[in-house]
């Protein structure tokens, strides 16, 4: 069941567009906005080029989660959903790693041009970076979806979501920016991984806590 | 088939549905009635697991609707007012999906038979946004007859048809009727329920006012029964 909702979440998307045109437009303005307004040397860049990013990426998966219950919403179809007989904990998860991937995708594309633009080096453990990435946004996808389901039915979703989705996925951004940094300024894995396992635990936690009260979460 | 015992819903602390009781049996068709805002499609929208009752007990084929399992569901379809499908898909792949997800996966040649019944064959792969309100309804019929239901819940089905439309949900429900198949339908049209429908069940001020036995009861007295309460 679970491999048809996420087919139909890319599906969707790929008629639509609407998701991944709007976070990579976005995506792309900010880092033009960044590097041409910060007007300082690239090496004291880096060092607040890992606060910058994420900060970019919130505001990007903000974006995404505003509309991720649009079609649901258009047509009622979220009650044609919830009514199947199927684990409603199921529609989380499709939103969970439908959100996460469409979320990698952009940041596929805008990466490249957030280093470019504001001449940033590469860092040497990239790979970890890459990693950090990942996982970042599965927790900010993770407590995402829970939100904006949460916030779907409301009348003002477009004002509720940030309102709720900030102050949650802090824990989660803090950990993101800090290992981030200690990439940026090459340190050992052993310096930063309390932050690592602050994300991982955050992850975790809001995705297991997402599939289990969903069903109660998105009831009238 | 489906009893529902003492069931309460409010919004907003004003009682919508209070102390409701409902029995169906298998094979019967009601047609549920009443003015607007008494809370018929509040009921629907209960049965199919969409809204959750403040208090009381649903069972359908003998297990709990409300608290029990997601296969408790299964059997159930319910079809509201608003098309219910993915506005960017097209027919054929919003009836893939849905019956896939209602656990009754067909053939592209069964889902093209349906289109070609409801009449939606020229369409069939335009997304479904640019579809008026009439071919929306054809299209939820089609949807009806692609999955194996075994209780449907059908809010208004002749919301936005046309004549031919009209014929064609009639011609519909007829077939079900003459296979026993279960139905609770929500309807105006009291003229055309007390012709289809085996009961009419008409809801007032939350709760069961008159529940009709067509076959018994006479048809002045109903409608002025019936009448006097919208008034």
């Amino acid at each position: 069941m679970l491999i048809h909702l996420l087919k139909k979440e890319f599906l969707v998307e790929l008629r639509s567009k609407e998701i991944s045109a709007s976070m990579l437009t976005f995506g792309l303005a900010v880092i033009l906005i960044f590097s041409f307004s910060i007007n300082v040397s690239p090496a004291v860049f880096q060092k607040f080029a890992p606060g910058l990013y994420w900060i970019m990426v919130l505001f990007i998966a903000d974006l995404g989660l505003h509309r991720m219950f649009s079609h649901e919403k258009e047509f009622d179809t979220f009650s044609m959903i919830i009514s199947a007989p199927f684990d409603r904990g199921l529609i989380f998860l499709s939103k969970w790693l439908a959100g996460t991937a469409f979320l990698v995708i952009a940041e596929l594309l805008i990466t490249a041009p957030f280093f470019l633009f504001l001449q940033l080096d590469i860092p040497v453990q990239w790979g970890r970076l890459i990693g950090i990435i990942i996982l970042g946004n599965a927790g900010i996808m993770a407590i995402g979806s829970i939100v904006s389901g949460l916030a779907m039915r409301a009348k003002m979703s477009e004002v509720l979501l940030p309102i709720l989705l900030f102050p949650l996925v802090s824990p989660n951004i803090i950990a993101c920016v800090k290992a981030t940094t200690a990439i940026f300024d090459n340190q050992l894995f052993a310096t930063w991984q309390t932050w690592f396992q602050l994300m991982v635990t955050f992850t975790v936690v809001f995705g297991l806590a997402g599939y289990l009260f969903f069903d109660h979460i998105t009831e009238e | 088939m489906l009893t529902v015992t003492n069931l309460r819903k409010s919004f907003y602390h004003r009682p919508v549905l209070n102390d409701l009781n409902l029995q169906i049996a298998a094979g019967e068709i009601i047609a549920l009635m009443g003015k607007n805002g008494v809370g018929k499609s509040t009921l629907l929208r209960i049965l199919g697991r969409i809204s959750t009752a403040n208090s009381g007990e649903v069972k359908f084929a003998g297990k709990s609707l409300l608290k029990g399992d997601s296969e408790n569901r299964r059997g159930i379809l319910y079809l509201g007012h608003a098309p219910g499908m993915y506005p960017p898909l097209s027919a054929k792949e919003n009836l893939g999906l849905f019956s896939r997800l209602y656990k009754s996966p067909t053939t592209e040649p069964g889902i093209e038979e349906v289109l070609e019944i409801v009449g939606l064959t020229i369409q069939a792969d335009d997304p479904i946004r640019i579809y008026s309100q009439g071919m929306l309804q054809r299209l939820k019929l089609a949807l009806a007859m692609l999955i194996d239901w075994k209780l449907l819940l059908f809010d208004e089905p002749f919301t936005g048809l046309d004549e031919q439309g009209r014929e064609l949900v009639e011609k519909i429900l007829r077939q079900w009727q003459s296979t026993n198949r279960t139905i609770l339908l929500v309807t105006h049209d009291f003229e055309w329920s007390w012709q289809f429908c085996h009961r009419l069940v008409v809801i007032n001020r939350g709760t069961i006012q008159y529940n009709f036995n067509i076959a018994e009861t006479d048809i002045n007295t109903a409608r002025d029964q019936f009448r006097h309460l919208l008034v």
